[in-house]
């Protein structure tokens, strides 16, 4: 396996950060490169491209692969359906790296009713499908299968409307995350929800996973900031959810895209709240010995009347590797870093930043740096932000998240590291206090091939239970996707399983969308198994 | 008689659930009754009474998070919060008032299942996005759980955020985990006096982009504003148009000087105080201003800048008067008395300047010949049903409660 060009293939899906930096852009090629290599020497050798087991294939789909391929070309014309194998390939992955697959063709439409042409289509000949907006899914969400297509939103990219008296955007779903708050910021308003891969994902993306970002604990995370959708059912029935008003009655059929991992439709559209930017913010990046000291500081900050819009902390490799990736000015001597973001009207700030040192002092903090220009909080917080892209610089690893009462992050991550210890792993922990989420990396020897990914998965599914051990969730926001599926079961009893699968059943009876993903692979077999209809009864 | 069921555990919901199901026995769940004249007419059957599961499981203050039980009182709830500084970020309706009932027998349950948010939603989330985790029995019988005590999680479909609105007809709750916030240290409220409503609703939507702490904004008619039992503002008979702004500690006197010269186009203000603003925005949010009468009250969202639109249209038929909140992005109407509640032109005017309508108050006669809710489109409709029938599909759970026949 070429595993040092690993990390780098990771680079070119996760984030483009900087677009006009040549070494961004060499990078981008070196990826894309090496995982042709990787992918054509699978191929040629029959290898199975992943450990996680795939889906059984549907091999009359694969043999009449060209004939689909016409009639996909009559209803999105132009070459923008890929059929090439090449091509194909390119698509074959997202950020999950033990998780690849060449789609049977690749869709790109431009427009709502090609998107309601192509599903239709796709229900009557029973070909699976799988939306994808830019593919910066970190648990395969985004990855196909040799019977589906991949259907891609990225050129459906317009803003439609922005309007500053409703507060409110509407965009089609291959928008990114960045254009939305520029296009808010450039009308002085805020789209709050700020993942770190925000450069480069999609809100279509976005929504599927509710994605959140380093302010959502305090603002929210998307589904509290859509307030419309236009999606398309699996049979291209075009529904339109909310008309842009704050709320409306009636059964709450939009929740089930908000973190639906595209499992019930595919959202074309959405319209997304914005809401009047912060008077003021500053960044505290306060530095302390130890992990203990630093959460404990984060978590007596709600004690002592301070609540801060972003609340985060990394250790010192992660920092140094972080700077190194993108340089910020971040201090590399403390131990544990704890980033602190506070929002206030500009005669309040100095006052909030001298109560937030008052409180680290008394929790031993060694250093701290206060960040007071929007730009250069911005520019600190994209160079935290890709602590995951920069990590992958150092080998080849494995990510998870998890989500814990905050209450219970010290001892969470004291397990993590017991796990990764017995498992011989090495790793590094991001951990965001405010909600209690820790994205924990673990690096592997590739070398060592299937079984050292087989150790890596192993330690992945102990994380996720140490999570369900303290009434956490095995996925804070990145997803289930392929990475966690066998592990729902960690927090799904067979009650809670059932009734989601008869939900999925209602909408998508051949379980053609997102086929693999979020439920358990037996789950999904059994309920193919036994067809629903639409509309008929249950029990 | 009535069956009346008053479980203390799910595994007792389950399984009367499950035999209502297999008997098609029509089911009611009730809290506190203080909704109980909302949605259709529905016919009598068991009832299901949340009154024993009232306690409060869990609370830890730190992690900003509080979980109880479905029949949990609100006041209870605020009151535990209050004691620790923190309160539902979502600011809860008792609309017991509205129906000229006993406030303060609100259950979380029923404001889940009803979604009634108060002011603060303008700035906040609504009830669905306060909701960590939900625990419930579906009309199958079958118990169920979605989301977990943490802030964030993503594990398949967000059948917590379904339960929002659902008015009992797809589960009954039994437990919840909330997401729980600070009390703002300082409240204070910007009054302006004689606008028209147009004026208002501009002058709303322009102090709710302002980055000055405002987190609600109501504007009221004349009638209604000679409601308040708030003397200073109700002897002044005019219209009313108060702006509510949130601060720490001395950051409010800030905050109102930035917000008044922001608005200054608007003319002069009146400043309430701490005290007088939380006991202002308290009747608000108790609805007494619509517990006057009997007349036909509609519940209106729409986009801000299309309510004005809306209430001038309705108007073009018959004498309305106008409780404005969420920058007008939510309406409530008084209208007079008439066979259909005025549903007709009402409907015609929304149909025509977006939005949703819902007829909150009015007799069982009229109730049972409209549209209580808003008419779904057919794409709604078709996802509405195959929702509902996944988690009751013997359609038993306050069957008719929101539409006829569901």
């Amino acid at each position: 396996m070429c595993v040092s060009d690993v990390p780098k293939w990771q680079l070119s899906y996760f984030y483009t950060l900087n677009k006009t930096s040549s070494s961004s852009v060499v990078a981008v090629i070196v990826g894309v490169r090496a995982a042709v290599r990787l992918i054509e020497r699978r191929i040629t050798t029959g290898e199975q491209i992943s450990m996680i087991p795939a889906p059984t294939l549907n091999r009359a789909t694969i043999l009449r692969r060209n004939e689909f391929i016409s009639s996909l070309q009559k209803r999105v014309p132009n070459g923008r359906v890929i059929g090439a194998e090449q091509d194909r390939r390119v698509y074959a992955g997202d950020a999950f790296m033990p998780y690849r697959a060449v789609p049977l063709a690749v869709v790109l439409p431009s427009s709502v009713r090609e998107v309601s042409d192509v599903l239709r289509f796709c229900y009557e000949q029973g070909i699976k499908v799988y939306p994808r907006g830019a593919g910066t899914s970190l648990v395969g969400g985004a990855v196909g299968s040799e019977d589906g297509i991949v259907l891609c939103v990225s050129r459906m990219n317009s803003v439609l409307e922005i309007d500053t008296f409703d507060r409110l955007v509407s965009v089609q779903a291959g928008v990114t995350n960045d254009e939305v708050a520029r296009a808010a910021v450039a009308k002085g308003l805020c789209y709050m929800p700020d993942p770190a891969s925000r450069s480069a994902s999609t809100i279509g993306g976005n929504i599927a996973t509710d994605a959140g970002g380093a302010r959502a604990a305090r603002l929210g995370a998307t589904g509290r900031h859509v307030l419309a959708l236009k999606v398309v059912l699996i049979d291209g029935e075009v529904i339109d959810i909310g008309g842009g008003e704050l709320e409306h009655a009636g059964l709450n059929v939009q929740a089930l895209f908000s973190g639906g991992e595209g499992l019930i439709g595919v959202v074309v559209e959405a319209t997304l709240r914005l809401m009047p930017p912060p008077a003021g913010i500053r960044l505290m990046l306060l530095g302390f010995p130890s992990m203990s000291g630093a959460l404990s500081c984060a978590g007596a900050m709600s004690d002592a009347g301070i609540t801060p819009r972003a609340l985060e902390l990394i250790d010192r490799q992660t920092a140094k590797v972080c700077e190194q990736f993108m340089p910020a000015g971040l201090p590399l001597e403390p131990e544990v870093l704890l980033a602190v973001e506070f929002e206030g009207e500009s005669d309040e700030l100095a006052e909030q930043s001298a109560a937030i040192l008052r409180l680290a002092d008394g929790y031993g903090t060694s250093q701290w740096l206060e960040i007071t220009g929007p730009d250069e909080i911005a520019r600190t917080w994209q160079s935290w932000g890709a602590a995951l892209t920069a990590l992958a610089r150092l080998g080849p690893l494995r990510s998870t998240d998890i989500a814990v009462p905050p209450a219970r992050l010290p001892s969470a991550l004291a397990q993590i590291g017991e796990i990764a210890a017995r498992y011989g792993l090495r790793g590094a922990n991001l951990c965001r206090a405010g909600d209690g989420i820790i994205q924990s990396v673990l690096f592997y020897e590739p070398d060592d091939g299937d079984e050292e990914e087989g150790r890596v998965a192993a330690a992945m599914a102990e994380i996720a239970k140490t999570a369900t051990e303290v009434g956490g969730a095995i996925s804070a926001e990145h997803g289930i996707g392929v990475a966690k599926r066998e592990m729902l079961e960690l927090s799904f009893r067979p009650s809670d399983m059932a009734l989601q699968s008869r939900l999925k059943s209602a909408f998508d009876p051949e379980w053609l969308l997102n086929h693999g993903k979020v439920f358990p692979l037996a789950e999904q077999t059994a309920a193919v198994a036994q067809p629903v209809q639409f509309g008929r009864e249950q029990g | 008689m009535e069956t009346i069921l008053r479980p203390a555990a799910d595994w007792e919901l389950a399984s009367f659930l499950a035999e209502a199901t297999a008997a098609r026995t029509p089911v009611e769940i009730v809290g506190g009754h203080s909704k109980a004249r909302m949605g259709r007419s529905r016919e009598p059957g068991a009832i299901i009474s949340t009154h024993v599961m009232r306690g409060i499981r869990a609370y830890d203050p730190s992690e900003r998070m509080i979980t109880v039980q479905a029949g949990c009182l609100i006041t209870d709830i605020e009151r535990e919060l209050a004691v620790r500084g923190q309160m539902l970020g979502f600011e809860p309706l008792d609309i017991a008032n509205v129906f000229g009932g006993e406030p303060g027998r609100a259950t979380i349950g029923g404001v889940i299942s009803a979604n009634l948010a108060g002011s603060r939603r303008l700035v906040a989330g609504g009830v669905a996005d306060h909701l960590l985790g939900v625990s419930g029995v579906a009309g199958t019988g079958e118990i169920f759980r979605s989301g977990a005590r943490t802030r964030r999680s993503v594990a398949g479909l967000d059948l917590r955020r379904a339960m929002a609105g659902s008015w009992g007809t797809l589960a009954a709750l039994v437990e919840v985990t909330l997401s729980v916030e600070a009390i703002p240290d300082e409240t204070a409220t910007l009054v302006i006096f004689g606008l028209s409503e147009e004026i208002a609703i501009e002058a709303m939507a322009d102090a709710a982009r302002t980055p000055h702490g405002v987190t609600g904004t109501v504007h009221l008619e004349p009638a209604m504003a000679a409601r308040l039992w708030f003397d200073r503002l109700r002897e002044e008979n005019q219209a009313i148009t108060v702006l509510r702004v949130e601060a720490p500690a001395n950051g409010t006197a800030l905050r109102v000087e930035r917000l008044k010269d922001a608005l200054r186009a608007y003319g002069d203000m009146q400043l309430l105080d701490h005290e007088a603003s939380l006991s202002l925005w308290h009747e608000l949010r108790q609805l007494t201003i619509l517990a006057h009468n009997d007349k036909p009250l509609w519940r209106i969202t729409t986009r801000p800048s299309k309510a004005f639109q809306v209430v001038s249209g309705i108007r073009r038929y018959m004498a309305v008067d106008a409780f404005y909140d969420w920058s007008g992005g939510l309406i409530w109407l008084e209208v007079p008395e008439a066979a259909d509640a005025g549903a007709t032109e009402i409907r015609r005017v929304i149909a025509s300047s977006g939005g949703h309508a819902t007829l909150v108050r009015a007799s069982d006669e009229v109730k049972a010949t409209v549209d209580v809710f808003e008419p779904m489109h057919s794409g709604i409709e078709l996802m509405t049903r195959r929702l509902k029938d996944v988690f009751d599909p013997a359609g038993i759970l306050n069957p008719g409660r929101i539409y006829a026949g569901m």
